[in-house]
């Protein structure tokens, strides 16, 4: 018999039932990572028994609540608010308070975006919640705490990668909400329903004046945030000497010369290469960055740290080029070239001018992808 | 009325010295530091305040084990005027929640209260590169009952607002945030500058602030594990789940010869 069967078993949700997820949207769109945090939710409230609660905040964002329980949502609470059109901390976080504090839900769950980030753990403070960011897997389980010499249940362990080693952590904790980040890419979306059924109500919050001190002068959203990641059968990812080095222009190249030949390539870029301004933060491959799962992952002078590990090692046939034969990443990967990436990605491109694409598929070239290769 | 500015930073261990101890939690005894990357950033735009408002009272706050004195002298050497430790083993295990009440706590203390109706700015960095969350700013935010902005690219000061230029996805949105606030930086923003011959003369016998639990009035139960939500149930080994690498190496055309035949039928 296991020693700890003799212990009391404690639910400590005190009441508290229920799964909460944020629809964030940009316009009135909502963001892939928001739809992707609703296969999590809906698997763990199919294992606790309980429904799913997506909160959709904006101007003109009613129309998309359907889509929402398409996506496995049991209810959709719209805030509809010509001050909200933009997303807003304050008021964002006033609007989950009061329904923390009306519905209270036993877990709350964000997507990891910059806005997710801060919203999540504000919240937290204000409801006095747990909060774990940028998980990987989110599960039910006991937990035997040592120090009340209790077994608490049913816990949502949110698993994240942590720092130093290849490990990974378990947090959990007994207040609730149990909250958590996900980051974009981590979870697939559930394949759109239209049969679902589900429950879309309007809500008003009670705002105060201080709640708006904040004014939002311009927003520029460029680009779709480096999307096309996610989509991406071949990434070749650059590292921090991709940057001091050439600016990138060799891995672009490469990638650019792939486009051409009719292959989905992307380029993507670790979070060192990102921070010291080297490539734009939606091209970031890692824990804090994108979660990707492309055929082929090329990582040109990658050291390998944990948290880069965490964003692509569910990958096809990873290929690692990297001038030290000691490098980390080697040890992640399926081949390593041991060479200095100035002098291998020339030969790459010519190859690829010539025919070869890493092994996918051979396609006719798309005249579309190799217009916009070339621009 | 004159500004104060605050500036959060952390001391962190070298990453290749990082360790996980016996009990989930870091080790941090062993491990030689240095500041926090990111909150470089924070310093540097607290210090940039202070060109533009000569008047401006530059403090240094952070919380952790007397060690951290060395990071907080360097702060004194680049321009600051004071440095503050919360430093209190009763601390030990605090999760984020736990650090950002310890730390607003520690703040009010420090006269940065919304109440006093005096102007203020603290800045912190976007995240730490031992707890990699971000939380911490937006929890201090919070509990100081402030405006926050994170990710922040360009910060620039307007006597009772802040224009903060903030990255999103795809882009970047640019905010008006009125003082008292605080304001996360991102390590794309203005890197620190070099210290001074008379700042480094200054650091070296400046007085390191030194402060406990109980002289900021916070009771113990509410950090540490006892004021932690959350907790490290577990740690595992990320399983494996490659085959041994295959190393090619020699020249350039050779290397690149063999990966096509490698990949060849392989998809």
């Amino acid at each position: 018999m296991n020693e700890t069967e003799t212990y009391p078993r404690i639910d400590f949700r005190n009441g508290a039932r229920g799964v909460m997820t944020w629809v964030e949207v940009h316009g009135t769109e909502p963001v892939p990572s928001s739809l992707e945090i609703l296969r999590p939710a809906r698997d763990l409230a199919d294992l606790l028994g309980t429904q799913v609660t997506s909160v959709l905040i904006g101007q003109g964002v009613s129309d998309r609540a359907a889509d929402v329980i398409a996506h496995g949502a049991d209810r959709v609470v719209v805030v509809e608010d010509p001050r909200l059109a933009e997303y807003l901390v304050l008021p964002y976080a006033r609007v989950f308070t009061e329904l923390i504090e009306r519905s209270r839900p036993e877990i709350a769950l964000f997507g990891a975006t910059t806005s997710g980030r801060e919203l999540a753990p504000r919240i937290a403070s204000r409801v006095r919640a747990g909060v774990t960011a940028d998980c990987t897997h989110l599960k039910v389980g006991d937990f035997f705490w040592k120090r009340r010499k209790a077994i608490m249940y049913p816990c949502l362990e949110a698993i994240r990668p942590s720092y130093g080693e290849s490990k990974l952590a378990t947090i959990v904790g007994f207040w609730c909400p149990q909250m958590a980040t996900a980051r974009p890419g981590a979870f697939s979306a559930l394949p759109k329903d239209l049969s679902r059924h589900g429950v879309i109500e309007d809500f008003v919050p009670t705002f105060e004046p201080g709640d708006f001190a904040v004014e939002i002068l311009e927003t520029v959203r460029a680009e779709a945030g480096g999307e096309s990641l996610f989509s991406a059968e071949i990434i070749v990812t650059g590292g921090r000497p991709c940057g001091e080095l050439d600016e990138f222009r060799l891995v672009r190249e490469l990638v650019d010369e792939l486009k051409r030949r009719g292959v989905a390539a992307e380029w993507g870029a670790s979070r060192q290469a990102v921070d010291a301004g080297y490539a734009p933060h939606e091209r970031q491959i890692g824990q804090t960055g994108k979660t990707v799962r492309p055929k082929i992952y090329v990582a040109v002078a990658i050291s390998g740290a944990v948290q880069h590990l965490a964003g692509m090692k569910e990958s096809g046939k990873v290929i690692a080029i990297n001038k030290d034969p000691g490098a980390g990443m080697f040890r992640s990967s399926d081949i390593g070239l041991v060479g200095d990436y100035r002098d291998v990605l020339p030969v790459l491109i010519d190859r690829v001018r010539s025919g070869f694409a890493f092994g996918l598929p051979a396609t006719t070239a798309s005249p579309v992808l190799a217009a916009e290769a070339r621009r | 009325m004159r500004l104060k500015v605050a500036s959060l930073m952390k001391q962190v261990p070298l990453p290749s010295e990082m360790r996980t101890g016996a009990d989930g939690l870091m080790d941090r005894t062993t491990a030689r530091s240095t500041i926090n990357h990111d909150c470089t950033f924070a310093l540097e735009s607290a210090l940039e305040v202070k060109d533009r408002v000569p008047d401006a009272e530059l403090i240094v706050v952070s919380m952790g084990p007397p060690s951290f004195e060395q990071s907080l002298r360097k702060a004194i050497s680049l321009g600051f005027d004071r440095a503050c430790l919360l430093s209190d083993r009763r601390l030990g295990g605090s999760d984020t929640f736990a650090t950002g009440l310890a730390l607003a706590t520690f703040l009010l203390k420090l006269g940065f209260d919304r109440e006093l109706q005096e102007p203020f700015l603290v800045f912190a960095g976007r995240q730490t590169s031992d707890g990699d969350t971000a939380h911490v700013p937006s929890q201090v935010a919070e509990v100081l009952g402030i405006p926050q902005a994170t990710f922040a690219q360009e910060v620039d000061y307007r006597d009772d607002h802040v224009i903060v230029r903030r990255i999103i996805e795809g882009g970047h949105q640019t905010l008006r945030v009125p003082l008292p606030c605080l304001i996360s930086v991102a390590p794309t923003a203005r890197a620190a500058r070099r210290p001074s011959i008379k700042g480094m003369m200054r650091a070296k016998n400046a007085a390191i602030e030194t402060w406990n639990l109980d002289q900021i009035g916070l009771d113990a139960s509410r950090v540490g594990l006892d004021g932690s939500p959350t907790i490290v149930a577990k740690t595992l080994s990320m399983a494996r789940t490659r085959p041994e690498v295959t190393l090619i190496e020699g020249s350039v055309g050779e290397m690149v010869d063999r990966l096509v035949v490698a990949l060849q039928g392989e998809i």
